[in-house]
């Protein structure tokens, strides 16, 4: 496998609130690849299934080095569990780039970040909690 | 909110120096004097520069700068345990740049979180209409709540006044709401401002819901700093000690 080819991941459903065209993910990706210096190979689409990622699956069965989607939370990021297990028979010499968070990772340090980002996030609220908090304190 | 402080020139120089470099891949004679960048760069490709020097600035380790120039500051406002935002943005304000125009908003227009602060940089002294205008935080937000209800037309926004331009030294530091109206005008002095801004919100604040994922922790924001307390706290969380 050549260092300078990156493989390409693109999911038709809905990513953390994201609906992105198959079309805008490819062209988002591919622009990545052009502007770092990979080859660009063509995407391969996700199943429209709910929690499928039989085909994100299907990449570490052919030893490739990089591959490149349109966010970090194409994968089931809030289910540390499920991204071990997709991501489990991937090379650790594979780098996993995340065009819009501009992260680059390998499988060690993709779970890292997924576990830290998930400790975090717990913290965070969004306004509609605010507001309950807000109606709490008037009571 | 606003709060101007001196920062560390010898760090701040880690910005300018990489902007020096890639206007010097465009034009070999430029002096270095980034306020004069107009005599060497036209308008037709200040924005390639502006691009690759963004481009170039976020592939770097510019957080370690950034918390050795203003964590003080920003622990002091905001409290330790703090998000940035994921890529620091750089602007390019080139004498009679029409194009550079950004016109009166407030960040929370895009769904920024209106309990974030913003850094702002200048890598070259800013005043007059090369800098930017902030307004007062009452008129402001008078002005939010006018426009909120507005369905079709935004309302008028007053001229900002000489007093709003924010007057600031190279080794200065800005810290205010971007949720406050603020923006530029054409820039009619003869010196060009460059500079960085960048975002920071409390771990512990408000942040947009999931029909803005746009602007939330992971994609918009990343971490910062957090305490050793917080990540103790995390831990008992985690370890599913509180039920």
């Amino acid at each position: 496998m050549s260092e300078k080819n990156i493989y390409t991941y693109v999911m038709p459903r809905e990513f953390r609130g994201y609906n992105i065209p198959i079309s805008i993910q490819s062209q988002y990706i591919k622009n990545y690849a052009e502007t770092n210096g990979y080859k660009f190979m063509l995407p391969v689409t996700e199943l429209i299934n709910n929690q499928s990622y039989n085909n994100f699956i299907e990449f570490s069965k052919k030893n490739i080095l990089n591959l490149a989607m349109t966010s970090i939370f194409v994968l089931p990021v809030n289910d540390i569990i499920n991204c071990k297990k997709i991501t489990k028979k991937f090379s650790d010499k594979c780098i996993f780039h995340f065009v819009l968070e501009n992260l680059k990772f390998n499988k060690k340090d993709l779970l890292n970040w997924i576990f830290e980002f998930n400790k975090i996030d717990k913290l965070i609220y969004d306004y509609k909690s605010f507001n309950e908090i807000k109606i709490l304190q008037t009571k | 909110m606003k709060k101007i402080f001196s920062i560390n020139k010898k760090k701040l120089f880690f910005f300018k120096n990489l902007i020096i470099k890639e206007v010097k891949k465009k034009n070999p004679s430029f002096n270095g004097e980034l306020h004069k960048i107009h005599n060497f760069i036209s308008g037709k490709n200040i924005n390639l520069i502006r691009l690759n020097c963004f481009k170039k600035i976020n592939s770097l380790d510019w957080i370690k700068i950034i918390k050795e120039l203003c964590s003080e500051q920003m622990f002091y406002l905001l409290g330790q345990d703090l998000l940035i935002q994921s890529k620091i943005n750089l602007s390019i304000q080139m004498p009679k740049d029409r194009s550079s125009i950004l016109k009166a908003h407030s960040d929370c227009w895009s769904a920024d979180t209106p309990f974030q602060l913003n850094l702002w940089l200048p890598l070259t002294d800013a005043f007059s209409t090369n800098s930017m205008f902030i307004m007062d935080d009452i008129y402001s937000l008078k002005y939010l709540k006018k426009n909120s209800n507005s369905k079709y037309k935004n309302h008028k926004i007053k001229k900002p006044l000489k007093k709003n331009f924010i007057s600031m030294k190279y080794g200065q530091a800005l810290i205010f709401n971007p949720s406050v109206l603020h923006g530029n005008v054409l820039n009619q002095t003869k010196n060009t401002r460059v500079s960085l801004n960048v975002r920071f919100k409390s771990i512990f604040a408000p942040e947009p819901n999931i029909k803005n994922p746009d602007r939330k922790f992971g994609t918009y924001y990343k971490k910062f700093n957090i305490l050793e307390s917080t990540r103790f706290g995390l831990d008992i969380i985690e370890n599913g000690i509180i039920k």
